[in-house]
C-alpha cells in the first residue's frame, strides 16, 4: 500500500468579485449552515468564479510537489484549503499528519512586542506547545541570526530580519507536511541557502512538502513532481523537468514584450537594407520554435543600394533580461565578404543549438568594413524559444543559460 | 479541525463539513480545542496585555488615569445638580465606580472581542490555528481594567471609610455569568463583523447607548419607559447584583440574576456552537 499523506479529490473553491455580495453571500452561507441547511456550495451565485477548479492529486509521503502558475492561478487558495483554513466547495481533501506552513512568515508578529516575546506568540500560534518552545528557542534564535536584537520590538526591525525570524519559527514547529509559498524570495544570499538547507534536511527527515514558487530553478531543484495550474485547473502535473519545460515555453508564447519594445530600434545609413530575417531549421523551413540541441540557423536578405567593399555582419543573441549571451561578427570569426550589391543573403548557422529553456532576442546588423559605421542595424527586433531538448542526444543541463557539450573524465 | 499534537491525525476538508456534524455534537470538539489551546490562550493574552499602552510614556498609568477620570466626570455633574441620579445610598463615588467597573467588564470585552479576528489580520487568513482562542483572549483587557478599577474602589473605600461587606469575596463568582454573555455576544459580533464590518461601527454606537440605559451612574428607575427597559435589562441585575454584595451583604434581586444568569448561559452555549460551525467563513470573507 502506498503511502499517501495529501489526497486531493475533485476539489474546487469559489470567490466572489464584488466585496459588497461578498457580505451578502457570506451573510447567507452562515445564516444557512447555523440552520442545518447545505450553504450550496456547488453552485455559482452572480459575480462569482471558480479559483480553484477539480483539481485531484496526491502526494506520497516524503515527496515534495511544486505549484507552480502565473499570478492568480489558484497556488494559493490550494494552499489554504490543504492547510484548512477554509473548505473546498466541491469535493474532498484528506490530510494525514501535522500541517506546518511557510506562507507570509511573520504574520502573526506584534509590532511592539520585543522578538523574544514574539516567538513565544507566534509559537503558540503555529502550535508550538510551552514544553516545545523553550526547547527549541536556542535553536530559533541560532537559525534567524538576530540574537543581538532579541530585545527589540520588532517594528524597528529590517524587513528581512522579520522574515529571517519569521521563518525561523515557522520551520521549528516540527511538521510533518510543509506548505511553502514563495518564502524565499526574501532575505540575502546567505539567509536563502540557509533555507534551502533547512528545507533539505526536513527531506531526510520524511517532511511531506508542498513548494508554490515562482523561482523555477528552486522549483526543479526540490521537487519530485510538480503540477502546473492555469485559471484553477490542473494543466500538467508529472515529473518536474517536463512540467516546467511545458509551463516556460507556454508563458514565453503568451508573454507581451512591452518591457522588450523600449530597447527595439533601428538604425543606420541605409546604404544597405536588412530585408528579412528568418530562423530556419534543417530543412530550411522557418520556425520560431526549437529544441535545444537542434540545428539552427539564421538568415538575413538585404538589399545594397549601392555597391559596398568589405561589409561586416553582426547577430546578437539576448535573454528577456537583456543580457547579451553571445555576438557572432563576420570579421571576428575571421569571415571576409569581399564586396556585396543589390539583393543577397547571408546566413549563420548554429549545428547544436546551445542555449537553454528560454525565449530569446536578436540583433542584425550589417557594418562598414571596420565595425563602426551602422548601415542598417535592427536591435532586438526578432525572437525565438528554445525548448527542453538533448545536445548531443545525451546532454541535458537544467540550469544556466546556455549547454555546453563539455568532457568529464576521471582520472 | 485543528493541528494539535497527535501524531497522525486524519484531517478531511469538505464542503459544509459543520452541517454534518449536527448542533449538538460539537461540544466535545470544542472543548478538546479550547482545552489544547490553553498555551495558545495564555500567550495571546500575554500579548495583549504586553502590547497595550507601550508606546506612551505613561503605559500601563492610563489603566488607572481613565477610570479616575470618568469617575470624576459623574461626580463633578452630580454636585453641580445637573443629574438626577437618586439616592444611591452610598457615597455616590463609589456607587459609580463599582457599577462602571462591571460595566466595562462587558463594554470593553464586547468591543475588544468583536474586533479580534479583524485586528489579527492576515494573520487569520494563512495560519490555521485557533480563532475561538483569540476571541476568548481578547476578554483579558477587560479583566485587566476590570481589576485596575476594583483596587480604586477599594482605595475609594478607605478614602470614604466605608467598609465592603465580605460578600466582595463574591464578585467574581457572581460576574461570571456576565463574563459568558460577553463572551457568547461577542464570539457572535466577531463573526458577523469578520463579514461586515458595519458590526463593529453599529457596536461601538451600541455600547455608549446602552450606558446611559443601564442604571450604572444613576439608581434604578422604578416607572416610565427607562424602568421597564431596566426590568427586562439583564445587564442591569449583574451590575446590581455586585453592587449589593459590595453594599449589602446579599442579592436584593435574585430571581432576576437568575434569570440573567440563564439566558446568558444558553446564549455562551449557542454562540460557542454556531461559531464552531461557521468559522471557516471567516477567513472566507475577512
Amino acid at each position: 500500500m502506498s503511502d499517501v499523506v495529501i489526497r486531493v479529490e475533485g476539489v474546487s473553491k469559489k470567490y466572489c468579485r464584488s466585496i459588497k455580495k461578498s457580505i451578502v453571500y457570506g451573510l447567507a452561507d452562515i445564516g444557512r449552515n447555523v440552520v442545518g441547511l447545505s450553504s450550496q456550495p456547488g453552485r455559482l451565485r452572480n459575480d462569482e468564479f471558480w479559483a480553484v477548479d477539480d483539481i485531484s492529486f496526491e502526494v506520497e509521503r516524503g515527496q515534495t510537489l511544486g505549484l507552480i502558475g502565473a499570478n492568480g492561478s489558484g497556488k494559493t487558495t490550494l494552499l489554504k484549503m490543504l492547510n484548512g483554513i477554509f473548505w473546498p466547495d466541491k469535493g474532498k481533501i484528506a490530510v494525514r499528519g501535522r500541517v506546518g506552513a511557510l506562507i507570509a512568515v511573520g504574520a502573526g508578529f506584534h509590532p511592539l512586542l520585543t522578538g523574544r516575546e514574539n516567538i513565544y506568540v507566534n509559537g503558540a500560534i503555529l502550535g508550538i506547545g510551552r514544553k516545545a518552545i523553550s526547547k527549541q528557542f536556542d535553536a530559533i534564535v541560532e537559525f534567524s541570526g538576530i540574537k543581538d536584537s532579541l530585545d527589540t520590538p520588532v517594528k524597528f526591525y529590517s524587513s528581512g530580519m522579520f522574515v529571517r525570524l519569521g521563518f525561523a519559527v515557522a520551520i521549528h514547529c516540527e511538521p510533518e507536511i510543509l506548505l511553502i509559498d514563495e518564502v524565499l524570495a526574501v532575505g540575502d544570499i546567505d539567509f536563502r541557502a540557509k533555507c534551502m538547507r533547512k528545507l533539505k534536511e526536513l527531506n531526510s527527515l520524511g517532511v511531506t512538502k508542498i513548494f508554490v514558487s515562482h523561482d523555477m530553478n528552486a522549483v526543479l531543484l526540490i521537487c519530485d513532481k510538480t503540477i502546473h495550474l492555469s485559471r484553477g485547473k490542473i494543466r500538467m502535473h508529472g515529473p518536474s523537468r517536463d512540467v516546467i519545460n511545458q509551463y516556460k515555453v507556454e508563458a514565453l508564447r503568451e508573454s507581451d514584450d512591452d518591457f522588450m519594445e523600449s530597447h527595439q530600434i533601428r538604425y543606420g545609413t541605409r546604404q544597405v537594407e536588412i530585408k528579412k530575417v528568418e530562423f530556419l531549421d534543417e530543412s530550411s523551413r522557418p520556425r520560431e520554435l526549437f529544441k535545444r540541441g537542434e540545428f539552427f540557423r539564421v538568415r538575413i536578405a538585404f538589399e545594397a543600394k549601392e555597391r559596398v567593399e568589405k561589409p561586416n555582419f553582426s547577430i546578437g543573441f539576448y535573454t528577456q533580461d537583456g543580457v547579451l549571451i553571445s555576438k557572432p561578427i563576420t570579421r571576428d570569426h575571421q569571415v571576409q565578404v569581399e564586396s556585396i550589391e543589390k539583393e543577397g543573403a547571408i546566413t549563420y548557422s548554429i549545428p547544436a543549438l546551445p542555449f537553454n529553456v528560454g525565449k530569446y532576442f536578436v540583433s542584425v546588423g550589417c557594418w562598414d568594413s571596420v565595425g563602426r559605421v551602422a548601415y542598417d542595424h535592427h536591435e532586438q527586433l526578432y525572437d525565438f524559444i528554445v525548448e527542453e531538448g538533448a545536445v548531443d542526444g545525451r546532454i541535458q543541463e537544467r540550469f544556466g543559460l546556455v549547454t555546453i557539450p563539455g568532457q568529464w573524465e576521471i582520472k | 479541525m485543528k493541528a494539535a499534537d497527535s501524531g497522525q491525525e486524519l484531517k478531511i476538508y469538505e464542503p459544509d463539513n459543520s452541517i454534518k456534524k449536527g448542533f449538538f455534537a460539537v461540544y466535545g470538539e470544542i472543548f478538546h480545542e479550547l482545552k489544547n489551546n490553553r498555551w495558545l490562550m495564555y500567550q495571546l493574552f500575554k500579548r495583549d496585555i504586553t502590547a497595550m499602552h507601550k508606546q506612551s510614556f505613561m503605559g500601563m498609568l492610563w489603566l488607572v488615569v481613565m477610570p479616575v477620570f470618568s469617575v470624576m466626570t459623574f461626580v463633578m455633574l452630580k454636585r453641580s445638580g445637573v443629574m438626577n441620579t437618586g439616592d444611591t445610598g452610598v457615597p455616590y463615588a463609589l456607587y459609580v465606580v463599582s457599577g462602571l467597573a462591571i460595566w466595562q467588564l462587558f463594554s470593553t470585552g464586547i468591543v475588544s472581542c468583536t474586533q479580534s479576528l479583524v485586528e489579527a489580520g492576515v494573520m487569520i487568513k494563512i495560519i490555521n490555528f485557533s480563532k475561538k482562542s483569540l476571541v476568548i483572549a481578547a476578554l483579558g483587557k477587560s479583566f485587566i481594567a476590570f481589576l485596575v478599577q476594583i483596587v480604586l474602589l477599594l482605595i475609594l473605600f478607605i478614602v470614604y471609610r466605608h467598609w465592603p461587606q465580605p460578600g466582595i469575596l463574591l464578585i467574581p463568582f457572581i460576574l461570571l455569568p456576565l463574563v459568558l454573555l460577553t463572551l457568547g455576544l461577542g464570539l457572535l459580533l466577531a463573526l458577523l463583523n469578520s463579514v461586515m464590518r458595519d458590526i463593529g461601527n453599529m457596536l461601538a454606537i451600541a455600547v455608549t447607548f446602552l450606558m446611559f440605559l443601564t442604571p450604572v451612574f444613576y439608581v434604578r428607575p422604578t416607572a416610565g419607559f427607562l424602568g421597564e427597559i431596566t426590568r427586562f435589562n439583564p445587564l442591569y441585575y449583574f451590575i446590581s447584583a455586585g453592587r449589593d454584595l459590595l453594599f449589602a451583604g446579599s442579592i436584593t434581586e435574585l430571581n432576576g440574576y437568575l434569570l440573567a444568569s440563564l439566558a446568558s448561559f444558553l446564549l455562551f452555549l449557542v454562540s460557542l456552537s454556531v461559531f464552531h460551525l461557521t468559522e471557516t467563513r471567516i477567513t472566507e470573507r475577512v
